[in-house]
């Protein structure tokens, strides 16, 4: 199973999207996929229309009161399941504390799954925490959506500083940029300043769109109303480049 | 129905489908159903449980054996039933098909009910049959509760079964085709007063019938276990002859005797490589992890050899001479019965020949053992062996005339033995073929120096392997001959 975490410090950058667009898009092309909405905000079980509750909360999670595996719940698309949010999910981080090696314990809760799913997208919570450095341990490819502005850009750079500080060594991290407005020249001259990160870009740019916000109205991905909108195809172009890097890595689960 | 659960029809297709099992029904006595529908140039594979449960996979081409597949997870769910058995076309059919999704309040899919109507055909057939609409409910991860609900209201209006039955098994009902079962030790149902000629009639005639159908598979050489129940049947058959004494005319008895050990030779070859085909993988666990690719050119050896075999096998079983074979014996055992009592057993009630048949059996295994020190010749095992095979037969000819509380620890005793003796002599043909093989890959020039010495190796190992089960067999003869067996077999049939 590869491990895949949509992350931004900042929110309302347009991670969710991400995380439930190319999980659709994975499990359409036979990926059996898990969404894992790890924002107690649930807007990913939103989009799913699954209720954003999840028995124990998160607590059982955390504690292996209860199996991550019984509390998946079916989304309507064939290969695609979702691991509800919970709101007690804004606890996570005491949770985690407690537990004796606390940035090693998403690792070990996922592991049961590894046969059942061939890919997990993690759609985090905004912040840096306990949390998304067990993520970041776990995964194999941090997304990083991130909107041409000279501020996200800062905001990247203080992510990408302080993931040195942690070890997660087969964690690749690819930041893209999303919302992006063509008109506003600012967005036009962000997007060439990013040579100044220094890691590269991925190529594929996710347009602003108010069809992408009308994935809140449909509650569904954004190809099962809108498959062939600027948006879509540049959903499409992400998975294809991410997928590539998904497939290279060696999983780290499937030694079992 | 609509109004408590609001539907949506989301899809219809059709579909054309194979059933796919093994030749003993593995996957149904399991409780699944493998199906393959086609999908352009591919294959979709679904495994599912009576009560639902599936995993899905995709294939170029419909899998032969489990162990075909590349996706690890299917592959595990299939071997983890079917194992080693070839997976046969059981029945085709073309479905229309209806899928309706069951709604919550938020529009949420929470179950699936798949409404088919169509027809099938088993795979001999040419023209499909109407078979009965199905409606099933598809289960979805996470919702159990609903579809308990939506589950109870079908069955309410009777629309499914309280106990959900296996698919397959239900189409080939359907067409008239229940799933027929090959072994030759399926048990015959004999009443304790019979005659014992004609009881011995009814055993034959199901031994003959398990070669017949079995026959089929053995020219296609669909799976290796089609040969395998032929040749036990054969030879189950040529000991029933021998050891049922006193039956049938002493003529007859010495004819058909010759020719089932005429067939008994003539399916050996095949069987032999087809053993060491299946033993190739315990071959290799026994090796070293860098020596075990060496095996490779022996596989291909085999594999030629196997195809040597079995067309001289198929030249054998389309012979005159078998046919006459079968056709003469099955007449012979529907021959009017008989009033006159020309041999000795044939009118006794078929209980009191089968207790004496059975415990003379029984007493020369004794008798043989015995006599078998730490110095006899593997030859005198060798013969035990056989005798321990003959009573082990008669005990299941006549499994129906003895209660199985006392049947099944006298069974259970022999059979360790018999394994033991089987291990035993198993170790020793092995060592032996494979001398020979090397030699003959050697004088043929396919035989690289490390294959060869990886087979050396493999030599020295079930060499050893046999010294531990022969000084095994001392204490098993010593545990199947104590008193306390020996009263137990006395009482059963004295």
């Amino acid at each position: 199973m590869r491990v895949l975490a949509t992350y931004n410090i900042k929110g309302g950058v347009g991670k969710t999207a991400t995380a439930v667009n190319l999980a659709y898009l994975a499990a359409l092309e036979g990926t059996r996929t898990l969404v894992w909405d790890l924002d107690p905000q649930g807007a990913a079980s939103f989009y799913f229309r699954v209720k954003a509750r999840v028995k124990g909360g998160g607590k059982g999670l955390v504690r292996g009161k209860t199996a991550l595996d019984s509390r998946i719940k079916a989304t309507d698309f064939p290969g695609l399941d979702l691991l509800p949010a919970d709101f007690s999910y804004r606890h996570l981080d005491l949770e985690l504390d407690d537990t004796r090696k606390p940035v090693k314990q998403i690792g070990k809760m996922l592991a049961p799954l590894s046969e059942e799913y061939e890919l997990l997208i993690i759609d985090c919570a905004p912040s840096i925490s306990l949390v998304s450095e067990s993520v970041f341990r776990a995964s194999d490819v941090l997304l990083v959506p991130t909107i041409p502005t000279p501020l996200a850009l800062r905001t990247l750079l203080q992510l990408l500083r302080s993931l040195e500080g942690i070890r997660a060594k087969r964690l690749g991290v690819y930041p893209f940029f999303c919302m992006v407005d063509r008109r506003k020249s600012l967005h036009r001259r962000t997007a060439d300043m990013a040579g100044e990160i220094p890691i590269p870009f991925l190529r594929a740019r996710i347009p602003y769109s108010s069809l992408v916000e009308q994935m809140g109205i449909y509650r569904a991905p954004l190809h099962t109303f809108a498959r062939s909108s600027l948006p879509a195809r540049a959903y499409e172009g992400l998975w294809r480049e991410i997928r590539r890097w998904i497939k290279k890595k060696r999983g780290y689960y499937t030694k079992g | 129905m609509q109004e408590a659960f609001p539907l949506q029809l989301q899809e219809t297709s059709e579909e054309r489908v194979t059933y796919l099992d093994t030749f003993d029904w593995r996957l149904m006595d399991a409780g699944f159903t493998l199906v393959a529908a086609s999908r352009g140039r591919q294959f979709r594979l679904t495994l599912f449980s009576n009560d639902g449960e599936a995993v899905e996979s995709r294939s170029s081409r419909l899998p032969a054996f489990a162990d075909d597949l590349e996706d690890e997870r299917f592959r595990k769910a299939l071997s983890k039933r079917a194992k080693i058995r070839r997976l046969l076309p059981q029945a085709r059919a073309e479905w229309s098909r209806q899928l309706f999704a069951v709604l919550n309040e938020d529009e949420k899919t929470v179950a699936r009910i798949l409404v088919r109507n169509g027809k099938a055909r088993v795979p001999e057939a040419h023209t499909l049959q109407p078979v009965s609409a199905r409606l099933q409910l598809l289960p979805l991860k996470g919702y159990g509760t609903e579809q308990r609900k939506v589950a109870t209201a079908l069955r309410r209006v009777g629309a499914t079964r309280a106990v959900p039955r296996n698919e397959l098994h239900g189409i080939l009902e359907g067409l008239g085709s229940p799933p027929e079962r090959h072994s030759s030790s399926t048990v015959v149902q004999l009443a304790p007063e019979l005659r014992a000629d004609h009881a011995a009639r009814i055993i034959h005639l199901e031994l003959l019938k398990t070669l017949e159908v079995n026959l089929n598979g053995v020219l296609k050489d669909l799976d290796t276990e089609f040969l395998h129940e032929f040749r036990v049947a054969g030879r189950r058959a040529r000991s029933a002859l021998s050891q049922i004494k006193g039956v049938f005319p002493e003529p007859t008895v010495n004819r058909f005797g010759e020719e089932f050990r005429w067939l008994t030779t003539r399916t050996g070859p095949t069987r032999d490589v087809d053993v060491y085909l299946l033993k190739i993988p315990s071959y290799q666990d026994a090796l070293p992890e860098g020596v075990r690719d060496e095996l490779v050119p022996l596989v291909s050896f085999l594999e030629k050899k196997k195809r040597q075999r079995h067309r001289r096998l198929v030249r054998s079983l389309t012979s005159a001479r078998y046919a006459r074979l079968t056709d003469s014996w099955y007449e012979f055992l529907h021959e009017p019965k008989q009033e006159a009592t020309p041999t000795p057993n044939a009118g006794r009630p078929i209980a009191l020949v089968a207790r004496e048949r059975i415990l003379r059996a029984f007493h020369k295994i004794l008798k043989m053992g015995s006599g078998i020190g730490w110095d006899t010749p593997a030859e005198s095992l060798h013969r035990l062996r056989i005798a321990c095979k003959k009573l082990r037969y008669l005990l299941g000819f006549f499994q129906s005339l003895f209660p199985p509380e006392t049947l099944n620890p006298l069974i259970k005793e022999l059979k360790m033995l018999q394994d033991n003796l089987g291990d035993f002599n198993d170790l020793q043909v092995q060592s032996a073929a494979l001398r020979a093989f090397a030699e003959e890959m050697m004088t043929t020039g396919v035989g690289p120096p490390a294959t060869l010495m990886a087979m050396g190796q493999l030599m020295g190992q079930l060499e050893a392997e046999q010294v531990l089960e022969r000084r095994a067999f001392h204490k098993r003869f010593g545990a199947f001959a104590r008193r306390g067996n020996r009263q137990r077999f006395e009482e059963a049939f004295g």
